[in-house]
């Protein structure tokens, strides 16, 4: 139990610096560009806290790591010196890409498989930030991109909404996984 | 507040990037503690006991991700990025704080829901029932039997007090008095001409005296002021 910042949840945090740390050392970006990324990237998580969730008990891990993913996707642009149109591009590329994606967590902990997670979350922000600069747009605009994913976390059953009683909490390897970490607590 | 068909509140960026707090989980750890420092605030004192049943994620998810230690922290007044989280327990057992868990279906209620049952140093129960909605945000939406809805975003008057015509306007003529804007209002009653309670959300904490004075306004039974956290 350390200290991180949520960005835009705990379970999530690992996407945007895992985004903004080497794009702007690759492009030399300044600090304050950096923070001005940032800001872009939080305008973009209220509006889908705004609109849908972020919270994985609500709406699923596409509602946390596709959250992050559409935040750093929007840094990545932010960064490159993309336009606004592009930055919103790039989130609907990423939102769509991790769309109804579960909650899922072995053992109810927040390691397996969000650690993994994060790294998948921020290759989708990448590619999608690459997308958008090389002038692709996704024919959804960005706002009912949101109201869809929010739409979808409301359909996702409960057993996949961080309650650790379906996907891969339920596989066999998960439930060993979680009833040997259950012996070892007591 | 404004409400569109679409937007819930708007939130700060700050709350977007943040809170910086204890990990795992902004919903189940940071937003656990700050449901916790709420119940706190609402009883007015640290609790000799509390019984914390939790509900749905909060009862299957809520040990791997340090729920109980962060409600428990909560309830010891430490904030959420505080690393005392961690030794919640035996903190609170060193204060004499007397814990115990369940876990229950406490119904048509967001996935992750913590309803304490606490008493006071003078034995006192009460009833805080809370959730937490993702990214840190929480909200309590019971107090007893009364249905209210705190975020702990913007600091709180809770008053107590008999169901009687005029008692809304004594008390929100005591805050005019004293300049204090009132940023939005609840009031709720058991019954007609039973208790009955008001909730006044202002845009900055209610002075010491100026809650005194609406303490002493006839038909106020307590007053108590719910600080941002």
């Amino acid at each position: 139990m350390g200290r991180v910042v949520a960005a835009p949840t705990g379970g999530a945090s690992g996407v945007l610096p895992a985004v903004l740390v080497p794009v702007a050392r690759a492009l030399g970006a300044s600090h304050d560009d950096t923070v001005l990324a940032l800001f872009a990237a939080a305008a973009v998580g209220g509006v889908i806290a705004a609109r849908a969730t972020l919270s994985g008990a609500t709406g699923g891990c596409q509602a946390e790591i596709g959250s992050a993913a559409a935040m750093g996707a929007v840094a990545a642009v932010e960064l490159a010196g993309g336009t606004p149109e592009q930055a919103g591009h790039a989130a609907a590329f990423a939102l769509q890409g991790l769309l109804g994606l579960v909650c899922d967590p072995v053992g109810g902990l927040v390691e397996v498989p969000c650690v993994a997670r994060n790294a998948t979350g921020t290759a989708i922000a990448l590619s999608s930030a690459e997308m958008a600069l090389a002038g692709l747009c996704f024919p959804i605009p960005l706002d009912e991109v949101i109201d869809a994913m929010g739409h979808v976390g409301r359909s996702i059953p409960p057993s996949l909404r961080e309650t650790a009683l379906g996907g891969l909490a339920a596989t066999p390897s998960g439930r060993e996984f979680s009833a040997r970490l259950a012996r070892e607590g007591e | 507040m404004l409400y569109t068909q679409h937007m819930t509140r708007q939130r700060s960026l700050f709350e977007i990037i943040g809170p910086v707090m204890i990990g795992p989980s902004s919903s189940h750890t940071a937003g656990a503690a700050r449901l916790g420092g709420l119940a706190r605030a609402i009883l007015g004192q640290t609790p000799r006991s509390a019984h914390i049943l939790l509900h749905g994620s909060f009862a299957t998810t809520g040990r791997g991700h340090g729920t109980d230690l962060a409600l428990v922290a909560g309830l010891l007044g430490y904030a959420p990025d505080d690393p005392r989280i961690r030794d919640a327990f035996s903190l609170a057992k060193a204060q004499g704080l007397d814990i115990s868990f369940d876990e229950a279906d406490l119904g048509e209620v967001h996935p992750n829901t913590a309803q304490l049952e606490m008493t006071d140093a003078e034995g006192n129960e009460m009833l805080v029932r809370g959730s937490s909605l993702g990214g840190g945000d929480v909200v309590v939406k019971l107090i007893d039997d009364f249905p209210v809805e705190i975020t702990g975003e913007l600091p709180v008057l809770l008053v107590v007090h008999h169901d009687q015509p005029g008692a809304v306007a004594a008390v929100t003529a005591r805050l005019a008095a004293d300049v204090i804007n009132i940023a939005g209002m609840q009031v709720s009653r058991e019954r007609r001409g039973a208790r009955a309670l008001m909730l006044i959300a202002t845009d900055h904490p209610v002075p010491d005296e100026v809650a005194a004075s609406v303490a002493a306004i006839d038909g106020v039974s307590s007053v108590r002021q719910v600080p941002a956290v």
